[in-house]
């Protein structure tokens, strides 16, 4: 059997595939980010989109666009790897992400499946 | 040979930039010259400062990210074709330019003109060369 990915209650279906935050989580981690992300998912002309928010590890930051633009597109080449789509990585300032108390909410759904 | 910049990581929201004036001015530091460089998501925020060290320790403080860079600050005639003159130099030495930003000093007819290329000392030593004088650390600024 493989092994678990998460809570099938905390399961996302998007563009069809099945996505556990915490498989993003396990990215974030391996690539020396903090574990606090946000996920939002919507869709636009009939295809779910996948954003994702990370905030920025001090020691990442660099003076020029051009690295910071490779390590955005690094991070999110590892999670294409790892999830199997293709999702838009967004870098935010530390703390900037909310922690919350208790259970944390780390996705956003904004897509209307059922009008 | 080299000047220290600042450079800050500042969100694209409603008064981010406001963050970080605010931490500078609370901390007393004045700013020289700046620019920034924009993106979807972010900005970078380049200073020359009174004081790098002071602003940075203020900077960090509060949480914003920021790191000091060494850029190379040249002095230009305030004159068409000053700049270019010292482009043409770097240019013909094959040495890429990642940004650059100018201001105008307090001495009369010179430009200052930051750069920010892979190898300052390389750059330094072909400017100086071909007698373009390079602005001595913080003090140039004060």
């Amino acid at each position: 059997m493989a092994k678990p990915m998460g809570r099938s209650d905390d399961m996302l279906i998007i563009r069809g595939v099945n996505v556990f935050p915490s498989q993003i989580e396990t990215v974030l981690l391996q690539e020396g980010y903090s574990p606090n992300y946000l996920i939002e998912v919507d869709r636009a002309n009939n295809v779910d989109t996948l954003d994702i928010s990370v905030e920025l590890n001090p020691d990442q930051f660099s003076d020029t666009v051009k690295e910071l633009a490779a390590k955005e597109k690094a991070l999110a080449n590892a999670i294409k790897t790892m999830l199997g789509i293709n999702p838009k990585v967004h870098l935010v300032a530390p703390k900037t992400i909310t922690r919350s108390e208790g259970k944390a909410v780390r996705v956003i759904d904004k897509r209307k499946l059922h009008d | 040979m080299s000047v220290k910049q600042i450079s800050v990581f500042v969100e694209n929201k409603k008064g981010g930039l406001y963050e970080v004036t605010s931490v500078l001015n609370k901390a007393n530091v004045d700013i020289r010259a700046l620019s920034i460089a924009d993106t979807t998501d972010y900005g970078i925020l380049r200073l020359i400062v009174s004081d790098c060290e002071k602003a940075l320790k203020a900077l960090k403080n509060e949480g914003i990210i920021a790191s000091v860079t060494d850029v190379l600050g040249i002095e230009v005639s305030d004159t068409p074709g000053g700049f270019s003159e010292a482009v043409k130099i770097l240019a013909d030495a094959d040495i890429a330019v990642e940004y650059a930003y100018a201001f105008i000093t307090r001495h009369e007819g010179a430009a200052c003109v930051i750069i920010r290329v892979e190898d300052n000392a390389k750059a330094a030593n072909i400017l100086g060369k071909a007698g373009i004088s390079l602005i001595e650390a913080d003090k140039a600024f004060n």
